[in-house]
């Protein structure tokens, strides 16, 4: 797998999206045979899988090296931010990603997730080396795609920071290969090369992690559910009384007797499978089980056994002619597996593809089931890391209606994303082209709290449409008011900037843009509009700009304010030995009243995870140097590699980046005025900090791959709706701030 | 008056002769010191007149009847002579207080008329409303108008922008102010029509509102809570008093202007010096919230007040204690404390009845199930509840509607059959006991005379309110004449009973019966014909005919007992034969209506089947 991954990424950057696509298909079609091979022969399959484990988590390992040279671009100075490749019209999805890179705790709360998604993964990785990638639930590669992509951008910018020279000739990007790939695979929509609405394509990754959430969320459940024989049994009684199929009594007998494991394997599988098993499940049970007690031992060894049973049906199943697959259906256990079933069908859902092919379709069907389950448990509690995105981005909306009589009121709850306003009149919708360069005088630029007074503008019900009142009994005049009742660390206002403008074009096409623009405040209080008054209010962070003229065309753009620079770990390379302990940074940075307590819950998570840390870590820096070697084999850009390598040898030394920097601030001044001319330095990853702390405050402006400074005065004229009428604010993005 | 686009609606109500108690909450409140009377005007409709002499053991004394909706505000004017009332049926009526009757309607506005204003010394009074307009009306004028001189001149204010809930005129009749959702005030001279100002600084709709005698300070409650203070000279906000916790929709004034009673959503009612607003005291605690009040002014200070409520009694509460207590000082002024009220015990109580709250009516249209406020429920029968008493059972071919409406307006000299056209008339009726009728009425049953009938749009305003009883007076009949909708004219002037809507069916043998399906016959009939009747045709022209075949002779001989052979054959047909539908056996009581809605379903033409049971 993390073979692939590399290959895809060299792969990515030569060929066009289709093709990639068939080539990663193939790539998994190795896997598999090869998957093949070791359940056949598991004398050698214990170490390959061994090695191998780490190694599927690595693939965060970035590789930019290897393709950032790639794209050569003149420019003298770049700032330390790392662009995005477009690939092909995706500067929807670019601006997106970018909003979100910089989001205050969207980094820590995708690098957590993961981290909690990597425990289920071990579970997975079992399966992983029979199943290939494909049957991954496609949520958590969405997760995983973004993780590695935010990884990678990190540490291009901390290698950028160290070894500016590299770069001199370069443009500091990546590309989203990986992500849009997946998103692809999730949504067929974003397939082929069309220009797609950037507020959608948000909606769309955050509800794809909102999926993968859940799916963890229902993982751990399972998993926290002590193995509860009664309800096993209970549950396979079930399995029994559904299922058709002969085997599947003996799969239910075979369970109650859990500790004749032997004869039963023996019953339903081949032998050299059921060696496979036995080791694989005694791996597990050493490996998971902690402080539970022999027996318990005994029922988890069996309870995996089990698993893997089914799972390795699966690859065997094309071979032998789907007759052994027949034969053990017996996966269907309240556990870990189901739920695995469950989400490959639930990516089957949202891919409608490949993942489906692979299922069995008696297992399919029973994964409904299981999903019922798991969801039954999944409802009592929820661990706080897993509603991060809902906290993040979630907000709650109230329609209050008020009787003017008796002054009663009734309430309706809703769960809102966004903010979507107007941007003018509606009287005024039907703008003519023409009116776009040379705007109506009349049309005065609206504020934005004008708009979202339109957004939450109270309504009266009067006149012959009276509203009944159920205190009064009688038809009474009301007063009907949309209010915040929650609001999001992040609230993304929309602006409507696309009106229909009809004459019989294509409708999608016929989406033309409202040339009056909003005034964007830097500064935004919704406390009018809120149910209950809070000390909080908004600090614009980041704008998507769109310039063109229709919906479908055009170009993204995006906006970002730097800030909490400091709480950027600058490292090098060699350093993600120790990885960013997730969340804390972003936590300080976003909510230190609430946030603080939940980083450290997961740090001390993370680190009790960590006892595989170290090999991890291991892994990571051998797959670093080989890929780097391997780059130095081909001969592409063999020099710039050279150099860092020469630079994470000789600072190998510091470990961590932070430091005080009060202390160096009359140095950074003065070198940041030369950073040109700057050499190697001895400190070079203070340096590299201090270069980074120049740039808090200000404004960057991510167009792909090409990353520009503005000033804030400068970034408002170019929202300004006087100024600038090309390009126009399209997404707001502000961040709760306390007082 | 006949609009073609608007429906036109009939109703009545079933309720007692005389109900001597208020069945909701009361709106509005006045008191005539002279007669020592109380006027409470009704979310009920009904304005009723009350005796406040404490010794009298009932107090009621009348009733005003007239509106049918809430009434939302009364004054009194020529010293207890005309009391003038607003209501949410969009009129402002005009009544002779002594006696109690209507003397005349204004219907200028287009939504509910929701407070009226009045001037003492100019016998001028202002009605404001829902749609958003502000008429004058001067009393003496109004006083004078008769059934055929009933046109009146009025000046109007627009210029608000919303619905008006408050309305307040000064004594002088120099000033008027309204308030409405547009969370201000506005201000005009009523001698000019002129707008004065607008005075901003509210932040909810304004309920409730004063003025003193020479129009230079003003008095407002609003929603938001809050009671303010404005000086019209300087306009602006002289004070404000946060006193209650939630809105205040009712305030009363001393006649010096320095203590200000307010009441609201709260329940509360408390009493403030506008001078130093820390000296207020809680006068008594309602059980719900406070819609309005009227000072006992007999005595200055007042020494009572009356406080009317969303419940429908009204109470009369001390206020000696208050200004013993104030004169004295040493109250708290701990404003943080809860304040306890000063009376925990009315001094007088007008007890109120219980109001329906919540109505079902059931599926055959006929029966109601209600709810009231004393968690009472009850069964009504739309028809028997009105008189009616079925005098032969129940013959589905009578139109019940169409009696009771012909009940309803019995007394009406142009429903009355003129008897040289009786005969002719007699055609229309099917029933035999036709000859027999009384003149007027449907000849079955009466509604009770005082049952009130009102002519009024579909879910709109009401044109037209009368008791059964009254429609035969030159007035009423005059304006039933105007009012009352061709339809109705139709059942009760023409005795033209609706048509019975015709339905097409097909019949055929069920397939069961293995018998050929005969030629597609298409037959039609009124969709009340009962399924009996059905199957009788079926007995008598089918299957008869076909046995008819076999045996001639039988039915001829049966011959001469025609009636009872029909009834013979109706137990035959049912013994013999089911009809079915979609497959269903039908019950024969069933109607054609009721299968083609509940059985059939689908779209296209019923078809029934029959089969010979197999017994």
């Amino acid at each position: 797998m993390p073979g692939l991954q590399t290959d895809d990424m060299s792969a990515a950057i030569h060929t066009p999206v289709k093709k990639n696509r068939l080539s990663l298909k193939f790539f998994q079609k190795k896997d598999t045979k090869r998957t093949l091979e070791f359940s056949e022969s598991q004398a050698e399959e214990q170490k390959p899988s061994e090695q191998e484990e780490p190694e599927s988590c690595d693939q965060v390992v970035p590789t930019p090296d290897s393709c950032v040279p790639l794209v050569c671009d003149k420019r003298d100075s770049p700032v330390p931010f790392v662009g995005l490749n477009n690939l092909g019209n995706t500067c929807y999805l670019n601006s997106i990603l970018q909003v979100l890179y910089y989001c205050p705790g969207f980094k820590g709360a995708i690098k957590k997730l993961r981290n909690l998604s990597k425990k289920t993964e071990k579970h997975l990785s079992l399966l992983k080396q029979e199943v290939d990638e494909e049957v991954l639930p496609m949520n958590i590669e969405l997760l995983w795609s973004l993780h590695h992509l935010i990884t990678s951008m990190e540490q291009l910018q901390s290698s950028f920071l160290f070894n500016r020279k590299k770069y001199i000739d370069s443009e500091l990007a990546t590309s989203p290969r990986r992500l849009l790939n997946t998103l692809r695979l999730l949504n067929p929509m974003y397939e082929g090369y069309l220009q797609h609405d950037a507020q959608e394509v948000l909606r769309c990754i955050l509800g794809y992690i909102q999926e993968a959430c859940e799916s963890i969320q229902n993982e751990q459940k399972i998993e926290e559910q002590p193995e509860n024989q009664a309800q096993d049994k209970e549950e396979s009684s079930k399995d029994q009384s559904t299922c058709k199929r002969k085997s599947d009594t003996e799969a239910g007998n075979a369970k109650k007797r859990s500790k004749c494991l032997k004869t039963q394997s023996k019953r339903t599988s081949t032998a050299s499978e059921e060696a496979g098993h036995f080791t694989r499940s005694k791996r597990k049970s050493t490996g998971e089980v902690t402080a539970e007690s022999d027996q318990n031992k005994n029922e988890q060894a069996s309870h995996v056994e089990v698993k893997v049973d089914g799972a390795s049906t699966v690859p065997a199943k094309r071979p032998k002619q789907s007759k052994l697959s027949w034969l053990k259906p017996s996966g269907k256990q309240p556990s870990i597996f189901s739920k695995f079933r469950s989400m490959g069908k639930i990516s089957t859902h949202a891919s409608g593809k490949d993942a489906k092919a692979k299922l069995e379709e008696g297992d399919s069907l029973s994964s409904g089931k299981d999903e019922e389950a798991a969801g039954i448990y999944s409802e009592d509690k929820c661990p706080l890391d897993l509603n991060l995105m809902e906290r993040m981005f979630q907000g709650q909306l109230v329609l209050r209606t008020r009787c003017l009589e008796c002054e009663c009121y009734t309430e309706r709850r809703e769960d809102f994303q966004d903010i979507s306003v107007p941007v003018q009149e509606i009287e005024s919708c039907w703008v003519e082209p023409d009116l776009e360069v040379s705007p109506d005088p009349k049309q005065e630029s609206k504020t934005l709290k004008w708009a979202i007074s339109q957004f939450a503008s109270v309504e009266r019900i009067v006149g012959e449409d009276k509203y009944f009142c159920e205190t009064c009994h009688h038809y009474t005049e009301a007063e009907r008011s949309l209010l915040f009742d929650k609001t999001p660390e992040v609230v993304t206002i929309h602006l409507k900037c696309f009106a229909a403008s009809g004459s019989g074009m294509d409708p999608y096409v016929g989406l033309s843009k409202v040339s009056t623009p909003l005034h964007t405040p830097l500064k935004l209080s919704l406390e009018e509009w809120c149910t209950r008054p809070s000390k909080e209010h908004y600090e614009l962070f980041a704008v998507v700009m769109h310039s063109g003229v229709t919906i479908s065309s055009g170009h993204y753009t995006t906006y970002v304010k730097m800030v909490n620079l400091k709480d950027i770990k600058v490292e090098l390379v060699d350093d993600s030995l120790k990885p960013e302990s997730p969340g804390t940074a972003a936590a300080e940075a976003y909510n230190p009243a609430r946030g603080y307590n939940d980083g450290e819950v997961s740090i001390s998570a993370t680190s009790k995870a960590g006892a595989k840390k170290p090999s991890e870590g291991i892994g990571l820096l051998g797959g670093q140097r080989s890929v780097s070697g391997f780059d130095l084999g081909s001969s592409k850009q063999a020099n710039p590699d050279k150099g860092i390598k020469e630079e994470c040898s000789s600072s190998q030394g510091h470990q961590t980046a932070v430091k005080n920097k009060s202390e160096r601030e009359p140095f950074a001044v003065a070198s940041a005025g030369k950073e040109q001319d700057d050499t190697y330095v001895e400190n070079s990853d203070d340096l590299a900090l201090c270069n980074l702390l120049d740039y808090e405050g200000k404004w960057m402006l991510f167009d792909d791959s090409e990353v520009r400074l503005f000033e804030e005065k400068d970034f408002l004229n170019a929202c300004s709706p006087e100024t600038c009428t090309t390009s126009i604010p399209y997404l707001l993005f502000y961040k709760k701030v306390l007082e | 008056m006949l609009d073609g686009l608007i429906t036109l609606q009939v109703s009545y109500v079933i309720r007692d002769e005389v109900e001597k108690y208020n069945r909701n909450g009361v709106n509005a409140l006045q008191l005539d010191p002279a007669l020592n009377r109380l006027f409470t005007a009704g979310r009920d409709s009904i304005i009723r007149i009350w005796s406040v002499n404490q010794h009298k053991q009932d107090p009621y004394i009348a009733s005003m009847e007239h509106h049918t909706d809430w009434v939302n505000d009364i004054v009194l004017c020529c010293n207890g002579k005309t009391l003038i009332s607003a209501s949410s049926d969009t009129t402002v009526k005009v009544w002779n207080a002594h006696k109690g009757f209507c003397m005349s309607t204004l219907r200028t506005h287009k939504d509910y008329v929701k407070a009226l204003a009045y001037a003492k010394d100019k016998e001028l009074v202002a009605s404001a409303g829902l749609d958003r307009q502000i008429f004058l009306w001067d009393v003496n004028t109004l006083t004078a108008l008769t059934a055929s001189n009933n046109t009146v001149t009025t000046s109007s204010l627009s210029g608000n922008k919303d619905s008006i809930y408050s309305l307040a005129m000064n004594q002088m009749g120099t000033v008027i102010v309204s308030g409405s959702t547009e969370k201000v005030l506005r201000v005009w001279d009523p001698r000019t029509c002129a707008k004065l100002m607008k005075l901003k600084g509210h932040t909810d709709n304004v309920k409730s509102l004063l003025l003193n005698r020479d129009g230079t300070q003003c008095l407002s409650g609003s929603s938001d809570g809050t009671i303010r203070l404005w000086s019209l000279g300087q306009q602006r906000c002289i004070a404000t008093y946060r006193v209650h916790d939630e809105g205040v929709w009712a305030l009363q004034v001393n006649e010096a202007f320095t203590h200000v009673y307010s009441g609201g959503r709260d329940r509360k009612v408390y009493c403030t010096d506008l001078r130093s607003p820390d000296n207020r005291v809680l006068v008594c605690e309602e059980k719900a919230p406070v819609l309005k009040m009227e000072l006992d002014r007999s005595a200055d200070p007042p020494p009572a007040i009356w406080v009317s409520s969303t419940k429908s009694s009204v109470n009369k509460w001390s206020l000696k204690g208050i200004h013993n207590f104030r004169s004295s000082g040493d109250y708290d002024n701990d404003c943080s404390a809860p304040l306890t009220p000063m009376c925990t015990q009315p001094e007088q109580v007008i007890k109120g009845g219980a109001s329906i709250i919540q109505c079902h009516i059931l599926n055959d249209k006929r029966h109601i199930l209600t709810k009231d406020t004393n968690n009472n429920v009850a069964y009504w029968d739309v028809l028997k509840d009105a008189g009616f008493s079925s005098p032969d059972g129940s013959d589905p071919k009578l139109n019940l509607g169409g009696l009771l409406l012909q009940a309803l307006l019995e007394y009406w000299p142009r429903t009355h059959i003129n008897p040289m056209e009786e005969e002719e008339n007699e055609v229309n009726h099917v029933n035999g006991e036709q000859e027999n009728r009384i003149q007027k009425g449907n000849g079955y049953f009466q509604v009770p005379p005082h049952t009130p009938v009102i002519f009024g749009e579909a879910g709109g305003r009401t044109l037209f309110r009368l008791l059964c009883r009254d429609s035969g007076g030159e007035t009423e009949s005059m304006l039933l004449n105007e009012t009352v909708p061709q339809w109705v004219i139709d059942i009760t002037v023409d005795k033209n009973m609706p048509k019975f809507n015709k339905i097409p069916f097909y019949l055929q043998p069920h397939s069961s019966s293995g018998a050929k399906t005969l030629k597609k016959d298409r037959l039609s009939a009124s969709d009340m014909l009962q399924v009996r009747k059905v199957m009788e045709h079926v007995y008598e022209k089918i299957i008869n005919l076909d046995n008819e075949s076999q045996a001639t002779s039988a039915s001829t001989n049966d011959k001469p007992g025609e009636q009872e052979k029909e009834e013979d054959m109706a137990v035959l047909a049912e013994e013999k034969i089911e009809l079915l539908c979609q497959d269903q056996v039908l019950d024969p009581n069933m109607d054609l209506r009721t299968v083609k809605h509940f059985i059939w379903k689908s779209g296209g033409d019923l078809t029934l089947h029959y089969r010979q049971k197999s017994t």
